[in-house]
């Protein structure tokens, strides 16, 4: 009686905790864009030369001009392109001659070492002095393409409004969204229903197909594109930010099937079968030969799900949910992070060899994603049973309306 | 190694590579009480090994003492996770051929 | 043995966590009270890269100046 009790008033925290994180992310999110006010223009103040004052021309077109003349001394648009976590704008200084003297970065949703990595790589010093005439290119920072390319992209958008003002006509066309799905999309739809098919398979050889599935996934997803997904694409599927693009689709993906296969089956199968780094430490633990153990106290169940909730808050109430991902997976597979994130890196790699998947029995968030989808979903299977069974009870009454109804239906038409 | 001094720094070197004569006759020792059979190649992949493990901490506190803070912990972290990786998987190779060569005894 | 392992593992790893989400924290907020571009740069204010380039060209001119200035 008592167990019964207590599993009573767990579970009943727990749906308190499930309503009400999700009340948390909404409060977030609310105050975040409370506090983001309408700032662009004290952002472009910044690109003007000394003692000018801007004046805004259109959408995205601003005139800069000296205090004592009228006539515009330099030009400022501002385009937006599309990156991994969703649009980052730029807005560029034109002189009259089309020539670029200055370029800002206004926001981004790119996690900030890639960016960083971008600027180190003194992309947008090269795009100084081009002439917006026409299109204009440099080369992608190696190991920050999407970040690269989506300053690109944002800086011939910003340029357009200028280069329409100055010399009457346009070279980019609005991008297509479809246009960012490649065909790494379609290998993870193809290797999701390959890891279905391991998950249910009674061939002897399954635990083989399991391996080459994880290599497969760690060389893929992992060690060629670092794709896989993380708190950063929960927060950036939650903020809708992929509605307006994302610069690699693949993360998102790999997430929503995971996610619809655990509300439908109960079943992670990402975990088990998928994830490039559970695939690395798996190989690290054969090495060292590896046994695997667990804390069984209630904090450390609760530990990572309160960090992935406080990761999401972070990134819904600055609108970057990317710059917020606490995973070694970013140096793991593309050497780009911060220093803490490295540090971590290398402890997760030694301990691999001494425990097996220290990382996911630890504070990897999809623990706690799949734990938040399974008890929701048991909680409204549980909800929509008592209502079927409160409409059984009721059923005796409803049927006897009914049949009268028809009656006397029966007999007016008669 | 020690500024003030001329004398110093020839005698701490030419004591760390006394050192390591021990240290490879201990790591001999230790095989044979482990059986491992070495062989000229266990030996030449142990030495070699243990040779880029003395490099990567050399290297990496060069980088730190030339004011190279970040590049230095980050090859130190790079390089050394790489060779502990293969320190460990040498290691198990070293021990399964062990099975074969007692099995073949 | 194991188990200390792991204990040890997962406190590094939780005060990394917090310094990472403790320092973007700080920074994302340290850029939107600014109110100032990610960043920015401009053909005046030269970056590392421009000055370099700028201070290993050879100015002829100012050398051709010198030259006429001894020659007067």
């Amino acid at each position: 009686m008592k167990k019964k009790q207590r599993k009573q008033s767990k579970q009943r925290f727990e749906k308190l905790a499930s309503v009400g994180s999700i009340l948390l992310l909404i409060l977030a999110w609310y105050l975040g864009g409370l506090r983001i006010a309408d700032s662009q223009n004290g952002l472009l103040n910044d690109l003007l030369a000394d003692g000018n004052s801007l004046q805004a021309i259109s959408a995205g077109l601003y005139q800069g001009h000296s205090k004592s003349d009228t006539q515009a001394s330099e030009w400022i648009g501002i385009g937006s392109g599309i990156g991994y976590g969703g649009p980052m704008e730029v807005a560029l200084t034109v002189s009259h001659q089309g020539e670029i003297k200055r370029v800002a970065v206004l926001s981004s949703k790119d996690t900030s070492s890639y960016l960083e990595k971008v600027v180190q790589g003194k992309l947008l010093d090269k795009l100084l002095g081009q002439n917006i005439k026409t299109s204009i290119y440099v080369d992608a920072i190696s190991g920050a393409t999407l970040s690269s390319n989506a300053l690109l992209q944002a800086t011939n958008a910003a340029a357009d409004p200028v280069r329409k003002q100055l010399f009457g006509f346009t070279l980019t066309e609005p991008a297509s969204v479809i246009l960012n799905f490649r065909w790494l999309d379609i290998v993870a739809l193809l290797m999701f229903a390959l890891a279905v098919w391991v998950s249910k398979t009674r061939h002897p050889k399954k635990s083989a197909f399991n391996w080459a599935l994880l290599l497969t996934s760690m060389g893929l997803f992992g060690f060629y594109s670092a794709s896989l997904f993380s708190s950063s694409t929960m927060g950036i599927f939650a903020s809708g930010a992929w509605i307006s693009g994302l610069g690699n689709y693949t993360p998102l993906i790999l997430l929503l099937l995971s996610a619809g296969y655990i509300i439908a089956y109960n079943k992670n199968i990402y975990c088990q079968s998928l994830c490039p780094f559970g695939a690395a430490q798996e190989c690290l633990a054969k090495i060292g030969n590896a046994k695997a153990t667990t804390f069984k106290h209630d904090f450390f169940i609760w530990f990572p799900r309160v960090i992935l909730l406080a990761a999401l808050c972070f990134g819904g109430y600055f609108r970057n949910p990317a710059s917020f991902s606490y995973e070694p997976f970013g140096i793991m597979f593309g050497m780009v992070g911060s220093l803490y994130l490295f540090v971590l890196t290398v402890l997760v790699v030694i301990t691999s060899l001494l425990i097996r998947r220290p990382w996911c029995r630890s504070l990897c968030p999809i623990n706690a994603m799949t734990d938040f989808l399974k008890f929701n979903k048991n909680w409204a299977k549980q909800i929509s049973k008592q209502r079927q069974k409160s409409r059984s009870e009721r059923a005796p009454e409803g049927t006897i309306i009914a049949t009268q109804a028809s009656a006397t239906n029966r007999s007016e038409a008669l | 190694m020690f500024p003030q001094s001329t004398v110093l720094d020839p005698l701490f070197w030419m004591l760390l590579g006394a050192i390591q004569v021990l240290l490879f006759a201990g790591v001999n020792q230790w095989a044979k009480e482990h059986q491992l059979g070495m062989n000229w190649w266990k030996w030449a992949l142990a030495g070699g090994w243990w040779f880029s493990f003395v490099l990567t901490i050399a290297g990496a506190f060069t980088l730190l003492g030339e004011n190279e803070g970040n590049a230095g912990w980050y090859f130190l972290g790079f390089a050394g996770t790489l060779l502990v990786i293969a320190g460990a998987g040498l290691l198990k190779v070293l021990l399964v051929l062990r099975d074969k060569s007692q099995q073949l005894a | 043995m194991r188990k200390r392992i792991m204990a040890l593992f997962y406190m590094l790893v939780s005060v990394l966590i917090f310094l990472q989400l403790g320092t973007r924290l700080k920074q994302m907020h340290y850029v939107q009270a600014s109110a100032k571009p990610l960043y920015l740069v401009s053909q005046t204010s030269a970056s590392a890269a421009t000055t370099q380039q700028e201070e290993q060209a050879i100015d002829y001119s100012k050398w051709s100046h010198q030259y006429d200035d001894q020659q007067q």
